[in-house]
């Protein structure tokens, strides 16, 4: 921060402002006004009217100041003049912070010489500063966060490599409580408060390989709740990069989303990555690789907005901004007429139609704003899907599971089957039953939260059984001295197809009377499956009869009646008579 | 069913009649060797039917009793009932079938004792009851027929009231059975133990 006690020429200071404005062609509005002295560190929120709230520092000649707030109504065309909330002289130059509750009641905190200082401006008027922590001269980095409520829970950290935590829930002050690992160097921490947890994240020196990376913890809103034990963002960091300066936020579920700055080779990324508890998601880059620092980020309405600036420390490109909406991040922008920049900081508007910016740049404190959000390019859903069995028998139940169907950028919402059999179905995973056997195309098609669809397809073979083959019937008479009657021998040979498909431990045979559809078969007997006759003595005329056979397994599948399973019509099978 | 009660009415008849004369004559019984007999048989019985020996192949064992009562002259009323049981393969399937016959006769004989042999040759009528089980049907009914025979006793020793009987005997009883006609009669020999009283 000694940086921006580095006096700029005036001419060279015209020309830093200029430049960009001629450039983007849109006009930032310098919302310090405050020539001679540094202005710098600017944070900014935006209560539940959409009014716009940004505190700064200004930093004397002495190299310390001030803590200075304006306020600007919802199109941000205009400020207030900035207040002096400190009035001390003695304000450090590292960060403030400021935020607001669903009451619009505005939380100023900054840090004053050996304490750290909150105000609260509610019912119109700006409450007397309260003392959240002093007796040191080493506070660094103070961030707030307020919940909708006016719960109040802050983070700084101290430069023997602490970071520590205060929050002021229904009213009562907790105790300061340290939420780093003594001996792991933490700093510059940032917080944010959801619907019933509290994220915090800082930088947490990893001595093996002497690189800092993001650590977290989070709590209950509840007064007095734990914070967790810390937990590395991305242990897994396989290039080893330095992770910095972290940025929180959460969403409607407490999801937690936190950017950070990654030193990469040729340069530095923002990266991402979302979570809860102790799972957090491979980051993505959401920025292009270039020379940046510093990344905020806020939430509304579960759209994240992220900026950081690009550019040498001091005298940036311009601030950079990004969105995520359904689950992805758009290309990264740049905010218009924002360079020279260092520190920035980004809010949206309550309805997230416009994204409000505020940067410290040629000493004074910038604010600019743009409204055409941009919307990622939804990318379709992948379905994906498996079954169990892959095939078997009709009939044959079927499981399928669409667990590996994904949307890279949203939620799946509908997953729709069309089994190839006729039938279809919904949901991830679902059972179906073939009651026939034929090569079936299985399609799945998954819809995403934004009506992308994705389509699989795959197929099925589902088996039969084979008849027995050469099923023939012979007529004859059985007489007794004063009985006679029609007795039938069923003849039949093994299908050997069936072999390869499974083990026959039974043959079931049928008979119909000539000229009966093939549903009018009945079942007379059953024979173990090293029989291959059968002898039908309930006959009541000779050549009144049809008869087949099927296979039946060991699991009750049973091959259907097909007539021309033997290759030879049932009809025209020899149909000898013995009679004596 | 009128047939049959017209038949057994004949034949009470002629049972009374038979009495009639025995009590008439029974001083002429006394007056000879013997009042009457008793018999036990054991014979072989051939049935007159293809149907028969297709199912039971050929005949078989009859064994029985008979009763004989003096009348008059050399004459006598007899009286036989036996059995013949059958076990049979049905033509087909070979499934088990079972044959029951009892025959029961009435006749009048005519005797004329020659020295130690007594030949004789007699007719009467016949009732044959029958029963046949088997997996196609069971059937128990009974027929009507009519017999001849012929044979010679055998005395033993003139004290002792034992005698022998060799005797041949032709049944004709016809029955109908599921539209088939049947011949149940049939050839018969055998020998029988006589106990003369």
């Amino acid at each position: 921060m000694k940086q921006k006690m580095i006096k700029i020429k005036p001419v060279l200071l015209a020309v830093i402002l200029i430049l960009p404005i001629s450039i983007f062609g849109a006009e930032s509005k310098n919302i310090s006004n405050s020539p001679g002295w540094v202005s710098t560190a600017p944070r900014i929120a935006v209560d539940p009217q959409g009014d716009i709230h940004v505190v700064w520092v200004e930093l004397y000649s002495s190299g310390r100041g001030d803590f200075f707030y304006s306020h600007g109504n919802p199109d941000g065309t205009e400020w207030s003049a900035p207040l002096n909330l400190s009035s001390s002289n003695k304000v450090m130059a590292d960060t403030c912070d400021v935020d607001a509750d669903d009451s619009s009641c505005i939380y100023a905190v900054w840090i004053d010489d050996d304490a750290i200082k909150l105000r609260i401006f509610a019912n119109g008027y700006w409450n007397s500063a309260i003392t959240v922590a002093s007796g040191r001269d080493d506070y660094y980095h103070t961030h707030i966060s307020v919940s909708a409520g006016g719960n109040i829970y802050l983070v700084w950290w101290t430069l023997n490599g602490r970071v520590y935590s205060r929050a002021r829930v229904g009213g009562s002050w907790e105790s300061i409580k340290q939420i780093s690992t003594t001996g792991r160097r933490s700093k510059v921490p940032s917080i944010a408060v959801g619907n019933h947890s509290v994220y915090a994240c800082w930088m947490q020196i990893n001595r093996d390989l002497n690189i800092y990376e993001i650590a977290y913890s989070h709590r209950g809103t509840g007064f007095n709740s734990s914070w967790s034990s810390i937990d590395r963002v991305y242990p897994n960091n396989p290039g080893r990069y330095n992770q910095s300066h972290p940025g929180v936020a959460l969403d409607s579920m407490d999801f937690a989303h936190i950017v950070w700055s990654s030193l990469v080779n040729g340069g530095r990324v923002v990266r991402y990555s979302g979570g809860t508890g102790s799972n957090f998601s491979t980051p993505e880059d959401i920025s292009d690789k270039r020379m940046l620092h510093y990344p905020s980020i806020d939430g509304r309405n579960d759209v994240l907005y992220a900026c950081w600036q690009v550019g040498a420390y001091g005298n940036g490109k311009a601030i950079f901004y990004n969105v995520r909406q359904g689950e992805q991040w758009a290309e990264e922008s740049s905010v218009p007429s924002s360079g020279g920049s260092t520190l920035s900081d980004v809010a949206a508007s309550p309805d997230g139609k416009r994204i409000h910016f505020t940067w410290d740049a040629h000493d004074d404190i910038y604010y600019n704003s743009v409204s055409d959000t941009p919307i990622p390019t939804n990318k379709p859903p992948k379905a994906r899907f498996s079954f169990s069995p892959e095939t078997g028998i009709f009939p044959l139940e079927v499981s399928f599971d669409a667990s590996a169907s994904y949307d890279p950028d949203g939620t799946i919402v509908q997953y729709s089957w069309d089994f190839g059999d006729g039938g279809v179905g919904s949901g991830k995973i679902i059972s179906h039953i073939y009651q026939s056997w034929g090569t079936f195309p299985i399609t799945l098609t998954v819809v995403d939260n934004r009506g992308g669809e994705g389509i699989e397809a795959k197929v099925i073979e589902v088996l039969r059984l084979f008849q027995p083959l050469n099923i023939e019937w012979e007529t004859f008479l059985d007489e007794s001295l004063f009985s006679s009657r029609y007795v039938v021998e069923i003849y039949w040979e093994k299908n050997p197809k069936n072999d390869e498909i499974a083990e026959i431990v039974f043959y079931r045979i049928y008979k119909k009377r000539i000229g009966e559809q093939n549903f009018a078969y009945r079942c007379i007997g059953e024979v173990s499956s090293d029989v291959f006759a059968f002898r039908d003595t309930d006959v009541e005329d000779r050549d009144i009869y049809v008869y087949t056979v099927t296979s039946v397994d060991s699991e009750g599948h049973e091959s259907p009646i097909v007539e021309s399973t033997s290759g030879t019509s049932l009809y025209d099978k020899s149909n000898k008579e013995v009679l004596k | 069913m009128k047939k049959i009660i017209s038949c057994k009415k004949k034949s009470w008849i002629i049972i009374f009649w038979l009495l009639v004369f025995n009590s008439l004559f029974i001083s002429s019984a006394l007056a000879s060797d013997r009042q009457g007999t008793f018999e036990l048989t054991i014979g072989n019985y051939s049935m007159n039917e293809p149907r028969f020996e297709a199912v039971y192949h050929k005949g078989g064992m009859i064994q029985g009793i008979g009763l004989s009562v003096f009348i008059i002259n050399d004459f006598d009323f007899y009286f036989a009932m036996k059995g013949f049981y059958k076990s049979g393969e049905l033509t087909h399937t070979q499934e088990n079938t079972k044959f029951l016959l009892i025959p029961v006769s009435l006749g009048i004989r005519y005797s004329r004792p020659i020295g130690l042999f007594c030949p004789y040759f007699g007719l009467g009528i016949d009732y044959y009851f029958y029963m046949e089980t088997n997996p196609i049907q069971s059937i128990i009914n009974y027929t009507r027929g009519f017999h001849f025979q012929g044979g010679s006793y055998f005395k033993i020793s003139d004290k002792l009231p034992i005698w022998l009987d060799l005797k041949l005997k032709y049944t004709m009883a016809k029955t109908e059975e599921n539209n088939l006609d049947i011949q149940l009669g049939g050839f018969e020999y055998g020998l029988g133990l006589v106990f003369v009283f």
